[in-house]
């Protein structure tokens, strides 16, 4: 099931939200989990018990993990808790790429498996990791209740799609759940914005990149052009996305961290990546860069364990070697800024973030390609190699058609709205302005994407494969 | 009175306000959903709506029943032509789009993008007509003509993307093995309708009258007299989702119309020419003429020459067919969409060596593949 769906707007959710406001708070994990359940078995029915199993066997390791604190064997069942947790997601998600690797090596003809990969499973198997190393580390006790826990790792908000949600930060609201009117409003708000995101402004940035990829007239101009709508879209894909997991989280009496800050007004890609899928980011930095050495070990040390961390931060986006590249493509420029070049970009905010832009988008470019094949086209493209024309009839048309998206998109994407709220708040009056367009806004948007969806048809999240 | 955390709720009023407004909007577009009947067509859309699903255990382990009921909550969406009127208005006022789902409105008249050029496509429409040619039409006298799409006459200015008509009709000239018939300087835009692909028919006794002359049937097409029927709301009409003035449905009629015999050219059943009934109650009006989307159909003529034509077609020669009337004693139309090339020997005969006509349109012989 999708957020933006009609089934999930207009049937599921309601239902949910009466059920859980209904019941006393002993039994509203149990409605979540019963919820996140049915949630999952719309999209997927069968690896919804692949879902629950792995939650039962996180649950289990989580325990045996608390026991064995202390003892001289208390790393064994975390190790082999990780192991266990990553053979499904090795195993959906890795084998065909391993095969055709081995395949490609040793020139032998294994068949493929061509699993079916299932939603989310990135996702929650990395919040099962989380909370085995936070139980092991102490930061976090072991959840004793097998329902709570599983209302936690199954929470539907955060569950096919992020952000990553750690143990640690819902704990304390797994026991118990304080509402108020400010943060359910907070919630409402935050949801509808993020469906209007996904909806209004993805969905049509899509479009863009769909023509694009049917055209057979293809032009360095209409190249850029998928690019930049390409980074648009899937920015308000997913962002649009962990505001409504933010929002919905708010409103069943969850506090979700922030999983993007305006990445595109970053002046480094140091400072990019720390407002782009920041659980993902800050996942990989605490339970994979750190306990490597993080940057405690030398220059040398240090970037290995980069190339290391972006590596894999490339293999989890995606099971081709293109993906692969983009991590180590962003490690490059990591590297290059601890080395000499974040010095540079200090001294003027333009060309920084300029450079900032210019190297996301090209990162997207390989990132967006079925394979390294299709990257090395789509970036030769850029610069017009094959002899393609600068422009075609059909780049101009649908920069034409789609300027005012990709204008109002790249507004947007900076904190100019936020900006503007906050100066209307404090302005006199301000208050009772916002308390008028507030509630009108989130009509008027309701009211749209629902016409946006009834006219359009499927529309997943960008995400989704992961 | 406390309520929620134990917060007074005049303290919040601006926050219930918000709650409130999201909380209306799902319940009155849930109530509507589950009030309002299911409709089983839609007019606007000239299509069937998905219905409930049935519930069947290997379609929900298979997911396919949840993607259906998704499906059937989309197209049974209370006041669904409203919602696409909302999405196409703001698509196209707020966000500028030149086009919305392919369609495009200028000057009161409404367009689909035809675009790209399919290459592959045409030379195999071609070879198509070669093939036909050489298993029936030994002996005709046969042509062949492409009917412009409408898009032909927007302006180039006006920067909409086109199909590349002059490269459809050198590929067909360099490919087809029969003389060429060029209409395109006999149609001009107000022969189409504002709301619908195909041709007014009140518009095209001129091309009526090139094509007899064309077929050295110099006799003519005799005067007509308009018949209107009533408000038209072409295919383009719902597809565009605007509020735009509908086209007017006028047939052509006259003494010898009016004593020709229509038949169902595979069960022999009679047909009429112009079916009102059709033109009132299907889901495209446009099937009023010559039966609409029949695999074959003929037209007998009593008071005809004796000269036979078999018009291999598409739907427009629905409403051209009866201007042709005059000039032959049968008009058969073919329509390989609905059947097989190697069926039409058993249905039509070709041993008086008719006028054969291949008229397609441009969209057909894009992307269309006959059988």
């Amino acid at each position: 099931m999708l957020f933006s769906s009609i089934t999930f707007l207009y049937y599921f959710l309601p239902a949910v939200l009466v059920v859980y406001f209904a019941v006393p708070n002993r039994f509203k994990n149990a409605v979540l989990l019963a919820a996140s359940v049915v949630f999952y078995f719309f999209g997927e029915p069968v690896y919804c018990f692949l879902m629950l199993g792995m939650s039962l066997a996180g649950w289990l390791f989580g325990l045996w993990i608390m026991r064995a604190r202390g003892a001289k064997t208390a790393k064994l069942p975390l190790v082999l808790g990780v192991v266990a947790l990553l053979i499904p997601l090795g195993f959906f998600k890795y084998s065909d790429f391993l095969i055709a690797n081995i395949n490609g090596i040793f020139g032998s003809g294994a068949s493929f498996l061509r699993l079916a990969l299932p939603i989310g499973i990135s996702f929650y198997t990395f919040q099962i990791l989380s909370y085995l190393v936070d139980v092991y580390r102490g930061d976090a006790q072991a959840q004793k209740n097998f329902l709570d826990f599983a209302a936690y790792v199954c929470l539907f908000p955060q569950l096919v799609a992020g952000p990553i949600v750690r143990y640690v930060d819902v704990a304390k609201a797994l026991n118990s759940r304080k509402f108020s009117w400010e943060q359910t409003a907070a919630g409402v708000g935050r949801f509808v914005a993020g469906l209007a995101k996904k909806v209004l402004l993805a969905n049509t940035l899509g479009e863009i990149g769909q023509a694009f990829a049917e055209s057979g007239d293809k032009s360095v101009l209409f190249y850029y052009l998928a690019a930049i709508s390409f980074m648009l879209h899937i920015y308000f894909d997913f962002s649009g996305y962990s505001d409504m997991a933010i929002g919905l989280g708010k409103v069943f009496g969850f506090e979700f961290l922030e999983n993007f800050n305006y990445p595109y007004v970053s002046k480094s890609v140091t400072e990019f990546w720390r407002r782009w899928h920041i659980s993902l980011g800050s996942w990989f930095r605490d339970y994979v860069y750190i306990p490597l050495g993080g940057s405690r070990k030398g220059r040398m040390r240090t970037f290995v364990n980069i190339l290391i961390v972006w590596a894999l931060t490339g293999l989890w986006h995606g099971a081709e070697w293109n993906f692969v590249v983009w991590g180590l493509y962003f490690a490059f420029f990591l590297m290059l800024e601890k080395l000499f070049l974040g010095k540079i970009l200090g001294k003027s905010a333009l060309l920084s973030r300029l450079y900032t832009l210019a190297v996301v988008m090209f990162g997207f470019v390989i990132f967006n390609s079925a394979d390294m094949g299709d990257a090395v086209q789509n970036l030769g493209g850029m610069f017009g190699a094959g002899g393609i024309p600068f422009a075609s009839a059909e780049a101009v048309y649908y920069l034409r058609s789609y300027l005012v998206v990709l204008v109002l998109s790249i507004f947007a994407a900076t904190p100019f709205a936020k900006n503007l709220f906050y100066k209307i708040k404090a302005a006199p009056r301000g208050e009772k302005v916002l308390a008028v367009l507030q509630p009108v806004g989130v009509v008027a948007l309701m009211v749209l994407v629902t016409a946006y969806l009834v006219d359009g048809s499927f529309n997943p999240f960008l995400y989704f494969r992961f | 009175m406390a309520f929620f955390g134990g917060e007074p709720m005049k303290k919040n009023i601006k926050h219930i306000a918000v709650i409130a407004a999201f909380a209306v909007v799902i319940a009155l577009f849930l109530t509507a959903g589950i009030i309002a009947p299911d409709g089983a067509v839609s007019k606007s859309e000239r299509r069937r709506l998905d219905q409930s699903p049935e519930f069947s255990w290997k379609d929900m382990w298979s997911g396919e029943l949840f993607s259906d009921l998704e499906d059937y909550f989309l197209d049974q969406f209370w006041q669904r032509d409203v919602m696409r009127r909302l999405k196409s208005a703001v698509a196209r006022n707020i966000f500028v789009q030149k086009d919305v789902n392919g369609i495009f409105v200028l000057d009161g008249e409404i367009y689909k993008l035809d675009h790209p050029t399919d290459e592959r496509n045409i030379t195999r429409f071609a070879a198509k007509i070669n093939e036909v040619c050489q298993k029936y039409l030994a002996g005709c006298d046969v042509a062949y003509a492409v009917i412009p799409d409408k898009n032909y006459f927007v302006p180039e200015r006006a920067g909409y993307l086109r199909l590349d008509h002059q490269r459809l009709v050198e590929i067909m000239n360099g490919e087809v093995d029969a003389r060429y018939l060029d209409l395109f300087g006999v149609l001009d835009a107000g022969d189409y309708y504002s709301t619908d692909l195909h041709w007014r028919q009140e518009r095209i006794t001129r091309t009526a009258e090139e094509i007899l002359r064309f077929f050295g049937n110099g006799q003519g097409s005799a005067g007509f007299e308009e018949v209107v029927l009533g408000e038209f709301e072409g295919a383009y009409y719902g597809q565009a989702a605007m509020k735009l003035p509908k086209d007017k449905m006028v047939y052509l009629t006259n003494a010898v119309l009016g004593a020709c015999l229509v038949k169902n050219g595979v069960t022999g059943e009679e047909v009429e020419m112009y079916d009102k009934n059709a033109f009132f109650n299907n889901i495209d009006p446009y099937d009023m003429f010559c039966g609409g989307p029949l695999p074959l159909v003929e037209i007998l003529n009593p008071s005809g020459n004796g000269k036979e034509m078999v018009i291999f077609r598409d739907s427009f020669a629905s409403s051209l067919a009866p201007l042709l009337a005059s000039g032959y004693s049968k008009i058969t139309l073919v329509d390989l969409r609905y059947i097989h090339t190697n069926l039409v020997g058993e249905y039509v005969d070709f041993s008086q060596n008719p006028d054969v006509l291949f008229l397609y349109g441009t969209l057909a012989v894009n992307s269309i593949v006959l059988n």
